[in-house]
């Protein structure tokens, strides 16, 4: 085995309730624990300096950048992705949102949008525009404008209170 | 972009993490919640041998703000800070803690770290030294207690010794009939802010300075602060004039680089806008209003 | 950076034995603050290493330090370079001694250059500190020097000088070594101590949130109502972009790259790299050059002979430009061993400013000879005579278009494998128009023998089509793997460094004829456009804006001299709104600067200059297809609450506040003709354009689509399918749109693409096309299966599904029948029906002529989309930051197809202008160093930047389009004029004159403290 790889540490992470066992290098980001050990590529990433939150998942409750833990950070926690939105009777009240409203084009972003997102209403049934701006300023969307993006939290908003 | 390999301890009392920290010697960190360890890391402008993650350690995510003596332990988010009881009773906290980075680094990035780092644009430094708040910490010879101006030695230098951990921040709760405000202006919430000012102003009569804080972050290589500058209020009226006054004596006092967040002289004139700003709403608090203060989007 | 020390000090020794100590690095180097270690390397050079940094950020610089000049008694000369913090530094010091009673006195200067990534971090604030070590190293010379220092060495014990350095030199280097394989240390002998769990005080605060987000979580579960197809993959994390493609046996590719703007390559070093773990190969810019042959070039000679390889040869020109690759088994691997790639450089002045490319001191490309490539006068109607019959003469001396990009979000990116047969497979996310043609030529590769494939792609905005050196270089990287993938992800420091920003252009001396109606007459100017290091596909920009000529006013009079340059900056792109997004902004400002100078107020000098009459063919020949100007404006007022903002403006003036309203017009120009480049070099042998599309009735009787072009989020899928839909009178829902690209689909042409704002015409006209041919099809199958004439039939959906019926009976026959027909029931038919394929292809060809290129003129685009926007921003007048009070959009495509789609395009070419106009900039210092290396530093816009929009749709239906559709993705950069115009309008007292494109706090802040920087001068003629 070569000098890098020899540091490996076990670690034990929930991911979307499912419990994972890996030997990584300590140096592995959360991120590439997701998407390379787990094969969760809904997690993306954007850029390098923790500024762009497309890589965002929700660590024991709280909306996280993944790029910015290392795995082992998260050994014993509960991660929840983009994969665990959807159920099998359907999409999340914000992952139809977000379709109805148009608040997504390429894609990239909404992963990390919808985490935020969630975080967001789980701490706020009824977000005002302020709230959402507060909440998603660390999340980058290049295509929207967010304007639709505004809307579809919104939206989502109502219809997890009308639940 | 990756981390260089490094050996990874996560010790589970405060005593295995100083003791592995003076063994490892200097090319060892310290990583509580990473969120400003992690882009150096990444971007390689550091190559530590060994992290040595504390962030299991019990006993230090306390956040005391009953009484007089606030204390809040090193490992305390900054997003736990702001719903938390400190932050209700003095909005100065809320300001800074609601104001850090975004939502997603302050569910992580810890007050302890953050004063560790003592990054010249970091918002708890500036904030705490507002407050006259003291940075315990702990090392292989015991516990010390350091004001927090003795703190900051320079940018990204601490009075902090090899494998000297921070344990706790505390400040005496400010005296009823005083208020502060903490504003900073930033392009956006994940950037670094341009400029930062932190003001504590106590009231007599509702319009004399009995006593005044002022200190400009982003200012230089450490919090700015001037003994003249607060002389320029201590028992005077607080009007425009003086405020004024004030605000240009401080501002004397401050360095701020010119760099890709402005020229010298436009961060000066932001320092002073947010010094007018803040002074304003320190009074309307300090009377008793609810006012709103943090970060401005620009 | 440049820094410059001098100074002298006095030191009682003798000048020979000052001499001795300075000119030998041996002696001196152990007393400089912070020493790591020296190695002799010979005679004059040797490896000194200093520990710099600033408290917790600490590394050690490694410099080579060259004796260049040691003169005895008097004279000696350093050049010392080296690398720290991923940055370059390089210093010459000179020391002149001169004989000082029994003393000497020594004079010394220094020059010291820093460049790379570390002077954009932290947003350059590590500049002023990297200045205190550089001084703080030169100090301690002086120090090492000094009486006291002499005495302190001189009661040394006296050692042999080489065991003395021979163990702190085992010191540092022992520990340093200790350092470099930090597991091997410890993993082995002792048993690492056990990873600690989460304490117990945690379980209820981790406990409380985790029941939060349950609380959201655990809710019931549903299928959305509307939505674009695509979405029902992208909101739940299944697109699939390239980075998630993982084939075995991948291997990963990390880039070295310059540090320094402009710079000779003296060596590559790869023997470090090569033994790290994990590493296959690496390459060098020299093994490229001798594998390939150069990119392709689109201008004429002499640029046409410019030598681009996928890696830097010779020389590197500009910062970021990669000069070695390496290939590891994981990316880390490769990462640490690019690491390790030592590259020598010699750094040569840098050229950051297009007057300086002009003046041709400095090449770029020295064989080409010059800076320039490319220079051409578009001349039409009389402008001498114009001047000569003009009322008012306003001239401007210098305007500027500055450097920013979209920044897709997700950044270039290929896996490339080069298989055992011989072909090429590349997933990646760019084009393959331009790309695909330079990729084939460099690797000498039959085209049909590389398969390109692009999935979901996370934003491209133009910007990608600079991936193609990348996709090459990473088919070498696979070739010379033995054939295994090899993936290359673009980091976004990277993206900050080279890629694919959009271009910068300068626009001098203009001069703007206008009647006594302040109607304008003639135009003249100089544009100089800045492409960076490589042209690329840049030349192109030189004749795009023309499409846009004379913008949204009629007048018929223009002469524009257009230059384009190489400076020692990262290679452009197109970016949205390309080459015409500057034009119009040019035109606009133009527009307002006049109504300024001449007190007409800015809608009524729109209405006096606008274009009343569509079609509209435009002095250079270009049609304007349809639109409503002065209806658009009046509806964007109307929106706005026009009267209501001038008098709060006129209120707030009296204050002392700063409001300003601002309208910007523009033109979204769709549907390239590519016969406008031989405008550009008459030898390319391009004309029109076109797109292709295939409909087919698969065997199970399902509808499904496959399109010629590169979706990057503008929802080709949805609106395909509801194009089909129509045609079919089924539900999109039926219809199966293929994501993505794929050569092998051969559903492409030469000039296929998502590009030039043209998928709704090009691209649905196809589809459309594609899908008539098939109902043909299907209408010829079923008159025969239901024994049916053909008019007697009709398409819907029948109880079962899509269905072909006879009107006004229950004869029907559903897709899988009539495809059933035609694929196993193929007996049954006549002969006449036996053809049918039910697999329908259409070739879209816009109607356009080859231009006449001596003249430049013709018809260079179909459709033409307008925008008008006003603004109304506050200026703070103590810190210039600005805020948008409100913002109104009228937007004119034609006929809307898919409304949502249009609105949601809207929003973010909104967003991009409002970013470049406000927040987001690229600037170089003087010496060619990125200041917004990263994301933290750029800061695209964000939620708390962006306004609330207020936006309509105006629909003139193109007479040129078979839907009276027109392409509307670009925008035509809106904002940024809108923005400059409110500014203008906002600052006018002030005297204040909006030159730049950028307007942040800060630019505004210097620009109003240095006096408004453009000089605009008023000649008023007596008419005649």
């Amino acid at each position: 085995m070569s000098e890098t790889t020899t540091g490996r540490v076990p670690v034990t992470i929930t991911v979307n309730g499912q419990p994972c066992t890996r030997e990584i290098e300590p140096r592995l980001l959360l991120v590439e624990f997701l998407r390379r050990e787990l094969g969760l590529t809904g997690t993306h990433i954007g850029c390098d300096t923790s500024f762009c939150g497309a890589c965002t998942v929700i660590l024991d409750g709280d909306a996280v950048k993944s790029c910015t833990l290392l795995a082992v950070q998260a050994d014993g926690s509960e991660v929840i992705t983009v994969e665990g939105l959807e159920g099998e009777e359907g999409l999340h009240p914000l992952q139809q949102a977000f379709s109805e409203h148009h608040g997504l084009q390429c894609g990239y972003c909404t992963p990390g949008m919808l985490m935020s997102s969630l975080a967001l209403l789980a701490e706020n049934p009824d977000p005002g525009i302020e709230e959402i701006r507060k909440r998603l300023g660390g999340n980058v969307c290049r295509c929207t404008g967010y304007q639709n993006i505004i809307r579809a939290v919104q939206a989502a908003a109502r219809a997890l209170r009308e639940e | 972009m990756y981390p260089a390999p490094f050996r990874y301890h996560r010790p589970a009392t405060l005593e295995d993490a100083m003791a592995l920290l003076a063994r490892l010697g200097d090319g060892a960190r310290p990583l509580a919640g990473g969120q400003s360890l992690l882009p150096i890391l990444k971007l390689r402008m550091d190559e530590p041998t060994d992290l040595v993650d504390i962030a299991r350690i019990p006993g230090m995510r306390h956040i005391d703000g009953q009484g007089e003596s606030i204390r809040i332990g090193a490992l305390a988010t900054h997003a736990r800070i702001a719903v938390s009881e400190v932050a209700s009773r003095f909005p100065i906290v809320q300001d800074c803690a609601t104001g850090i980075a975004d939502a997603q680094v302050r569910a992580r990035g810890t007050i302890g770290g953050s004063v560790s780092t003592a990054d010249p644009s970091c918002d708890w430094p500036t904030m705490l030294q507002v407050l006259d708040a003291e940075v315990a910490c702990r090392g292989p010879r015991g516990e010390r207690v350091v004001g927090i101006r003795d703190f900051f030695r320079d940018a990204y230098t601490t009075a902090l010794e090899e494998g000297e951990l921070v344990t706790e921040i505390r400040f005496r709760a400010p005296p009823a009939g005083s208020g502060g405000a903490y504003l900073g202006f930033k392009k956006a919430a994940p950037a670094y802010p341009a400029a930062t000012v932190g003001v504590h102003l106590g009231l007599a009569d509702g319009q004399v300075c009995r006593q005044a804080r002022l200190v400009l972050g982003c200012a230089g290589p450490r919090p700015v602060q001037s003994r003249e500058a607060e002389q320029e209020l201590e028992g005077k009226d607080l009007n425009r004039d003086n405020l004024r006054r004030a605000a240009e004596a401080i501002i004397s006092c401050s360095d701020p680089p010119s760099d890709s967040r402005g020229s010298a002289a436009f961060k000066r004139t932001m320092l002073h806008s947010l010094f007018m700003r803040a002074a304003e709403i320190a009074i309307r608090r300090a009377r008793g209003e609810t006012v709103k203060g943090g970060t401005l989007y620009v | 950076m440049e820094m410059r020390f001098d100074g002298e000090f006095r030191i009682p020794m003798p000048r020979q034995e000052v001499f001795e100590l300075l000119s030998d690095p041996e002696k001196f180097a152990p007393l400089l603050p912070n020493f790591h270690g020296l190695e002799r390397r010979d005679e004059r050079r040797s490896n000194l290493r200093v520990k710099v940094g600033i408290g917790k950020i600490r590394a050690v610089a490694s410099t080579e330090l060259i004796l260049e000049e040691a003169t005895a008694p008097d004279t000696i000369r350093y050049l010392g370079k080296g690398n720290v913090l991923q940055g370059a530094y390089q210093m010459n010091a000179a020391f002149h001694l001169l004989e000082d009673g029994d003393g000497t006195l020594v004079r010394w200067e220094g020059v010291s250059q820093l460049s790379g990534r570390i002077l954009s971090i932290a947003g350059g604030g590590l500049r002023g500190y990297a200045e205190k070590e550089i001084s703080s190293v030169i100090n301690g010379l002086q120090q090492a020097l000094s009486p006291e220092a002499r005495a302190a060495r001189e009661a040394r014990p006296a050692r042999p000088a080489g065991g003395w350095l021979q163990r702190l030199l085992q010191f540092l280097f022992g520990r340093r070594e200790e350092a470099a394989a930090p597991v091997a240390a410890e993993g082995t002998a002792v048993e690492p101590p056990p990873l600690a769990p989460h304490p117990e005080e945690l379980v209820p605060i981790r406990e409380e949130a985790k029941q939060r987000i349950s609380r959201v979580l655990e809710v019931p579960r549903g299928m959305p109502a509307g939505g674009r197809k695509e979405d029902q993959r992208l909101v739940r994390g299944k697109g699939l972009y390239v980075d998630d493609n993982q084939p075995c046996g991948l291997l990963h590719m990390a880039l070295v790259r310059s540090p320094h703007a402009h710079a000779r390559i003296l060596g590559v070093d790869t023997r470090a790299a090569e033994t790290m773990p994990g590493v296959v190969c690496v390459l060098t810019g020299e093994e490229v050059a001798g594998m390939t042959q150069p990119f392709l070039q689109i201008g004429p000679e002499p640029s046409a002979n410019i030598r681009d390889y996928c890696l830097a040869v010779e020389k590197v020109l500009y910062q970021g430009d990669p000069v070695a690759a390496v290939v590891a088994e994981t990316i880390e691997q490769a990462v640490d061993a690019a690491q390790r790639v030592e590259v020598d450089y010699e750094p040569l002045p840098a050229v950051v400013r297009c007057e300086e490319a002009l003046k041709d001191e400095v090449l770029l490309h020295e064989h080409v000879g010059t800076n320039l490539t490319w220079q051409g006068v578009y001349e039409y109607g009389d402008v001498e005579r114009a001047f000569e019959e003009a009322a008012h003469v306003v001239r401007i001396d210098h305007l500027r278009f500055h450097r920013f990009s979209s920044t897709p979000l997700e950044t270039n990116a290929v896996v490339a494998t080069w298989d055992q047969r011989d072909r090429l497979d590349f997933i990646g996310n760019t084009a393959m128009t331009v790309p695909l043609t330079m990729i084939a030529t460099a690797l000498g590769v039959r085209m049909d023998h590389i398969r390109l494939r692009t999935h979901d792609i996370g934003g491209s905005f133009g910007n990608k089509i600079n991936n193609y050196p990348y996709m090459t270089l990473a088919a070498l990287a696979s070739r010379k793997a033995g054939g295994r993938p090899v993936k290359w992800v673009e980091t976004r420091s990277e993206y900050m460094q080279a890629g694919g920003h959009g271009s910068e252009r300068d626009y001098f001396d203009t001069e703007v004829a206008l009647d006594e109606n302040g109607v304008i007459t003639a135009l003249r100017s100089r544009h100089v456009d800045d492409c960076g290091a490589y042209p690329r596909y840049e030349p192109l920009g030189c004749v795009i804006w023309s499409q846009v000529l004379p913008a949204s006013y009629k007048l018929r009079n223009v002469r524009i001299d257009f230059s384009q340059v190489v400076t020692n900056k990262g290679p452009c792109a197109p970016n949205r709104g390309y080459s015409r997004l500057p034009h119009m902004w040019f035109m606009e400002r133009v527009i307002d600067i006049c109504a300024h100078e001449l007190g007409i107020e800015a809608d009524e000098m729109r209405l006096r200059n606008y274009i009343e009459e569509f079609p509209y063919t435009t002095p250079n020949g270009c049609v304007y297809d349809s639109g409503d100007l002065p209806a658009m404006l009046a509806r964007a007022k109307e929106l706005i609450g026009w009267d209501e903002w001038k008098r709060r403006q006129a209120e707030a003036r009296a204050e002392g506040r700063l409001i300003g309203v601002g309208i910007g017009t523009t033109l979204d120009s769709g549907t390239n003709n590519f016969a406008q480049s031989r405008i550009i070099n008459p030898f390319l042998p391009f004309s029109g354009n076109s797109q292709m599309a295939n409909v087919k009735l698969d065997l199970d009787g399902s509808v499904s689509v496959s399109v010629g072009s590169f979706p990057q989020g503008q929802g080709h899928e949805t609106t395909s399918a509801q194009v089909v839909a129509e045609v079919l009178g089924i539900s999109p829902d039926c219809i199966d749109v293929k994501p993505g690209f794929d050569t092998e689909r051969n559903t492409h042409t030469g000039t296929c693409g998502t590009y030039a704002s043209q998928f709704a015409v090009t691209g649905l006209t196809a589809v459309h096309g594609a899908a008539t041919r098939l109902k043909e099809q299907m209408q010829r199958l079923a008159a025969h299966a239901l024994e049916a004439r053909e008019e007697e039939l009709e398409f819907g959906m029948g109880e079962q599904g899509p269905e072909v019926r006879v009107a006004g009976s229950d004869r029907s026959i559903n897709y899988w029948a009539l495809s059933n027909l035609a694929n196993y029931n193929t007996a049954t038919l006549p002969e006449e029906l036996r053809e049918i394929t039910l697999n329908a292809t259409y070739k879209y060809t816009p109607p356009f002529e080859v231009p006449d290129t001596g003249r430049k003129y013709g018809n260079l685009t179909l459709t033409y989309a307008l925008q008008l926007h006003i603004a109304v921003v506050e200026v703070d007048p103590e810190t210039c930051h600005v805020r948008i009070l409100d913002y109104a959009i009228v937007d004119d495509c034609g006929k809307v197809i898919n409304h949502m789609i249009v609105a949601g395009q809207v929003h973010g070419a909104t967003a991009h202008g409002l970013g470049a106009a406000l927040l987001e900039t690229m600037p170089y210092d003087e010496a060619g160093n990125v200041l917004s290396g990263s994301f933290t530093d750029y800061a695209p816009i964000t939620i708390n930047n962006m306004p609330l929009l207020k936006n309509v749709n105006m629909e003139t239906p193109s007479p040129f389009t078979y839907s009276g559709a027109k392409g509307m993705g670009e925008g035509g950069g809106a904002p940024l004029h809108t923005i400059c115009a409110a500014l203008q309008d906002a600052l006018r007292d002030r005297g204040v004159v909006i030159g730049n494109s950028h307007n942040s706090p800060m630019a505004l802040y210097d620009y109003i403290r240095q006096g408004g920087g453009v000089k605009v001068e008023v000649e008023h003629r007596q008419s005649a």
